[in-house]
């Protein structure tokens, strides 16, 4: 009897370690694997909720309306007119323009960021520019120039003065940034747009594009890169 | 013949072993409690386990759906992604944006266009009016115009850099200054 019962014992304990066991380390990678897929699709309903809501049509408005303050290539053509309009409204005479790094009018994808531009997080095109009027006039062009939603960034001004007439050099920065190519994976999770982008969006809207400046005298066309780059 | 009763040399009856009966007790509730633990705990995990597949399958099922459904709406991520992206760059260009324009008003208090030669504003804000007066009273006026602005709070580390006489009897007076812009 005893022997019947030591062989219980150890048929349950052989059951036990062969059987149990390895079974519960499959349940408990299970349970790993559950919670993964939990958090998954948690993240997921969140992303689908977060799309759904979204306007398509208004997001491609704000894209297009902040890709007209920061394009997605050089633009070398707004860069011009909204010089062009901008000295004409400030009564000026633009007298030169040159780019320090005009490099390829396509945007240089693979050229190495500098400092400044991985502060500021955009590539920077520096631009200068030669302008002759009077005193007033120049004051004008340079508050008009970081006015207008194509953005320029003044980085030095010299200012020559003979008899009423004023030249002034000035050296600004445009930027420009490229696109998105590809969108994350899709467990990369997403915000909305939070208030401040918002009002980012709207303060861009608020600023005149070159070709809507009063008293401009100039016909001006302004171009924002790919007017739809997720368009088939 | 008187009925002779013989000895029975067989054992008949068994002595108690009290300790063998204890651990043939001790056996049988382990070897009880060995089956119970075996199949209670089978169970368990077995019910366990199961329970977790179906849950699994079930969550792996809706994570295609809303995948499928999140890749449908790739066009409408892309777009958000290219708007947030934009404003952050947006945000640190305004961020680091300098307004010159104040900066003529407040040269304007300093010297009329007539006497202004030069104004330079470099990268560092630090702006260099060169100017051409007729006396020394115009030069001290311009330098108290300067000190003015200092005082108020609108430039900062005002600095003489040359004061000169030309052949025309003109004062060639240039001045730098950090303007509180």
């Amino acid at each position: 009897m005893q022997i019947r019962m030591g062989a219980v014992i150890l048929a349950s304990l052989v059951g036990i370690l062969v059987g149990v066991v390895p079974f519960a380390q499959k349940t408990v990678s299970l349970w790993d694997q559950y919670n993964s897929l939990q958090r998954d699709v948690s993240l997921l309903q969140n992303k689908a909720a977060i799309l759904q809501l979204l306007d398509e049509n208004e997001l491609r408005s704000d894209a297009l309306t902040l890709a007209s303050a920061v394009p997605p290539d050089k633009s070398l053509d707004t860069v011009m007119t909204t010089l062009d309009t901008v000295s004409g409204a400030a009564s000026v005479t633009l007298l030169d323009v040159s780019l320090a790094k005009p490099g390829s009018i396509a945007t240089a994808s693979a050229v190495k960021q500098s400092a400044a531009e991985k502060k500021i997080g955009s590539n920077i095109l520096p631009v200068s520019v030669r302008v002759v009027g009077s005193f007033d006039g120049i004051k004008k062009f340079v508050s008009l120039v970081t006015s207008v939603r194509r953005m320029f960034q003044i980085q030095t001004l010299g200012v020559g003065f003979i008899g009423d007439l004023a030249s002034a050099q000035i050296t600004l920065n445009a930027f420009y940034f490229p696109y998105p190519t590809t969108v994350g994976r899709t467990l990369t999770a997403i915000t909305e747009l939070t208030e401040e982008e918002k009002n980012i969006v709207a303060q861009m809207t608020k600023l005149p594009l070159a070709s809507v400046i009063p008293e401009s005298t100039m016909s001006a066309t302004v171009s924002v890169g790919k007017a739809d780059p997720f368009s088939l | 013949m008187a009925h002779s009763e013989g000895i029975n040399l067989i054992v008949t009856t068994v002595e108690r072993n009290p300790e063998l009966e204890n651990i043939t007790m001790i056996l049988q509730r382990v070897s009880y409690g060995g089956l119970i633990l075996l199949i209670a705990s089978g169970a368990i995990v077995g019910g366990l386990f199961g329970f977790l597949t179906i849950q699994r399958d079930a969550l792996t099922n809706t994570k295609n759906d809303l995948s499928t459904k999140i890749a449908q709406q790739s066009t409408k991520e892309g777009l958000l992604l290219a708007v947030k992206e934009r404003a952050a760059v947006i945000k640190k260009v305004t961020g680091s944006q300098r307004q010159i324009s104040p900066l003529f008003d407040q040269i304007g208090k300093l010297a009329a266009p007539g006497p202004l030669q030069t104004i330079t504003f470099d990268e560092n804000s630090t702006v260099i009016v060169a100017t051409s007066l007729l006396s020394i009273q115009d030069a001290s006026t311009l330098v108290n115009s300067l000190m003015t602005l200092v005082d108020t709070g609108k430039a900062q580390k005002p600095k003489l850099v040359s004061l000169s006489l030309n052949k025309q009897g003109m004062i060639q007076l240039t001045v730098s200054f950090i303007p509180v812009l």
